[in-house]
């Protein structure tokens, strides 16, 4: 005769005094940590501002090495108006900036300010054909070269997509990261929402988008795991020094949220998010429309499997709509932030855009060339469970990141 | 009948010789007080004071001129009827008020009963879900009207704007409570499922030794239940009655704040937006400008 299995009844318990006793430590040494120094700074490379307008920057980073035999042509971080630029260098082991300098590469950033009350007249034309350009040019001048390298990072992958079709003469190679571009997509919660969005009715009451508002609205995106567990996990996990710092690395970071000037954000909204004219080539900007044909240069698009804001749908439709015959898509198996933060991809990501530059910077026999002008298939995303329709199955590490 | 008539030249008499007293009090008749005023008036040092003491002889001057025709017999004798009447007047005058009042503090009464009526009683079985809805049906029937009454004299726009602002407060929290409440469902379902979940393990005594399993299992749930929530069109249609709520309530405040700020020696936010966007738009001009003028001299240096 089977016996009836028993309820573990005294293991239950002893895991709940286990619990107990452990919290008891945590807290102990909980104390110790959060009331002692702390290493919590971000964006600790160093770097001088060699051009300022109005509120935008462009910082220079000091190089740690000598410039890279591979990589000659200067590259340029355009990174979203939403959040800060500080997500590449949010610590010295875990920092794109880093990665980048260590490789020997002539790094800038544009790192785009605060916009106040006085930004809201800005449009997608001023940041791009105004700012960017003139950021552009600046180098160009400085470093005496005709063409930059380009690598935009969400919606500033999108202005850096906007830039190379309408000045495909200033750019060398183009990199676009987590970057929209498709937005008739419903994988994507922000893409649904923001088609009932009554965006003249937020801009004309708030002037600016208020970044503590977008915040808000990208925790409403998963709140079961940035509201609820991610903040358990904090508890769980605050007897551990490093963990604590990393921790208040991110939440640094994460709500550090400039507005967005008004005029950018109405014209994102209502002519990328609701009529999703970019990808068909119909979008306008400074009175001229923006054809993907002429972005004729390399481009290497790279996005994540499990982004929640920029889902693959979102992204990957780039490379088959610009005029450029060197395009390779990377889908890697993470999430939006943790692209540039979660060590594992760490390893993929800036290794594979180091190479990918390097193949297209140095000089070329004709024969590479005919060679590179051959579209490389993109990458197949691993079958993920969640895309394979399994029912709730916990996302990687990197999504609770984000 | 006969008693009337003597009460009536009782007053006759009383009124005739206080008009005559009254008369006698002010200096003379009308002419006389204008011979007066111009000689103050050319008296020196009187220069700032003149006005009001103008003003104040003219009125004298007024009194004087009714006193002296109230003073004559078929005059005082008019009054004296209307004063007779008076005490009629006073009391349908009073009636008036009285019964304009009543009727007023009646329809009150009537509306303070009526209320509730529109919105459907409570069950409190629901009384969490209900809530909110109800309060929202109340406020949207019963009490908004009150703000809506339409407001006159020469601070009326001020006092529209103030109700307004009340108005889309009150709505911006109804709508902000509308929102919460679906925002809560997950929650509420996530721990219905996750006690069925607990029972099915019980009863195939598959219960997990370790407890954080019920935490991991519980946010797997929730989340699930999240997910499902956020694409459905309820949700999308909450959100966005929530964000126009809250954008009209934003919309409202600023303009209440922009009338009580135009008191103050400083600007408004309308005032700084009009000048960014001018600055805006002359910096955009002056670049324009700039950037023809490097091309022109480019072409002369190249000698095109």
């Amino acid at each position: 005769m089977e016996e009836t299995p028993r309820i573990p009844v005294d293991m239950i318990l002893k895991h709940l005094a286990e619990d107990a006793d452990r919290a008891r430590d945590r807290a102990t040494k909980a104390s110790d940590i959060l009331l002692g120094p702390l290493e919590t700074d971000i964006a600790t490379t160093p770097y001088e501002v060699i051009y300022q307008e109005d509120r935008v920057r462009l910082k220079h980073y000091l190089p740690i090495r000598e410039p890279s035999e591979g990589i000659r042509t200067p590259l340029l971080v355009v990174y979203a108006l939403i959040n800060r630029e500080t997500m590449l260098d949010l610590q010295p082991e875990r920092s794109v900036v880093r990665n980048f300098l260590a490789a020997g590469i002539d790094l800038y950033m544009i790192d785009w300010g605060y916009p106040s009350r006085k930004d809201r007249y800005l449009t997608i034309d001023d940041h791009v054909n105004g700012y960017m350009d003139n950021i552009v040019d600046h180098i160009r001048q400085r470093c005496s070269v005709d063409k930059v390298n380009l690598m935009g990072i969400c919606m500033g992958g999108t202005f850096c997509v906007i830039y190379s079709a309408l000045h495909p003469g200033k750019v060398k190679n183009l990199v676009t990261t987590v970057c929209p571009t498709n937005f008739d997509t419903d994988q994507g919660l922000l893409h649904i929402w923001m088609r009932d969005v009554d965006v003249d009715k937020m801009i004309d009451a708030f002037g600016n988008m208020p970044g503590d508002l977008m915040n808000f609205g990208f925790l409403l995106l998963n709140p079961a795991r940035l509201m609820i567990d991610k903040y358990v996990g904090f508890l769980e996990n605050m007897d551990d020094k490093a963990f604590v710092e990393n921790f208040i690395r991110m939440e640094k970071w994460i709500f550090d949220s400039p507005d967005v000037p008004g005029e950018t954000f109405r014209q994102f909204v209502k002519d990328c998010y609701q009529k999703n004219l970019l990808i068909q080539s119909r979008l306008v900007v400074g009175g001229k429309r923006v054809d993907l044909k002429k972005l004729t240069m390399p481009l290497l698009n790279i996005y994540g499997q499990y982004d929640h804001l920029v889902p693959p749908g979102a992204a990957d439709k780039l490379t088959q709509a610009v005029g450029s015959t060197d395009t390779e898509d990377v889908c890697l198996d993470t999430g939006h932030i943790g692209i540039y933060v979660s060590s594992k991809t760490q390893r993929e990501f800036t290794p594979k855009i180091l190479q990918w530059l390097k193949d297209r910077d140095t000089p070329r026999t004709e024969g590479t060339l005919k060679r590179r002008s051959v579209r490389k298939a993109a990458k197949k995303p691993s079958k993920s469970p969640r895309a394979a329709g399994t029912k709730n199955t916990k996302p990687p590490k990197e999504m609770t990141d984000a | 009948m006969e008693e009337s008539k003597t009460d009536t030249t009782v007053n006759m008499d009383l009124i005739q010789s206080w008009i005559t007293m009254m008369s006698q009090l002010f200096p003379g008749n009308a002419g006389g007080a204008e011979r007066k005023t111009e000689g103050d008036a050319r008296g020196p040092g009187e220069g700032h004071g003149r006005v009001s003491q103008e003003a104040l002889l003219s009125l004298f001057k007024t009194w004087g001129t009714l006193s002296s025709a109230m003073s004559e017999p078929s005059a005082a004798g008019t009054i004296a009827s209307g004063m007779a009447s008076l005490p009629d007047i006073m009391a349908r005058f009073f009636q008036t008020g009285l019964t304009g009042f009543l009727n007023a503090q009646a329809q009150f009464t009537e509306k303070i009963q009526s209320m509730g009526k529109h919105t459907e009683a409570y069950r409190f079985e629901n009384l969490d879900q209900n809530g909110i809805k109800a309060w929202s049906e109340f406020y949207d029937k019963e009490l908004r009207q009150y703000l809506k009454i339409p407001q006159l004299g020469l601070v009326r726009f001020y006092q529209e704007r103030f109700n307004h602002a009340v108005d889309r407060f009150n709505i911006m929290n109804a709508k902000l409570g509308d929102f919460l409440q679906i925002l809560m469902l997950p929650m509420e379902k996530s721990f219905k499922v996750l006690h069925e979940k607990i029972e099915e393990q019980v009863r195939g005594r598959k219960l997990p030794e370790d407890p954080h399993e019920h935490y991991r299992l519980w946010v797997k749930i929730l989340e699930g239940h999240y997910m499902t929530l956020f694409k459905s069109p309820e949700y999308t249609k909450a959100l966005a009655e929530t964000l126009s709520a809250f954008e009209e309530f934003i919309s409202a405040r600023n303009r209440l704040l922009t009338d009580l700020m135009q008191s103050l020696p400083i600007p408004t936010s309308k005032d700084l937006d009009d000048l960014y966007g001018e600055l805006y738009h002359l910096k955009k001009r002056v670049r324009d400008l700039e950037k023809a003028n490097s091309e022109l001299r480019n072409t002369a240096a190249s000698g095109g």
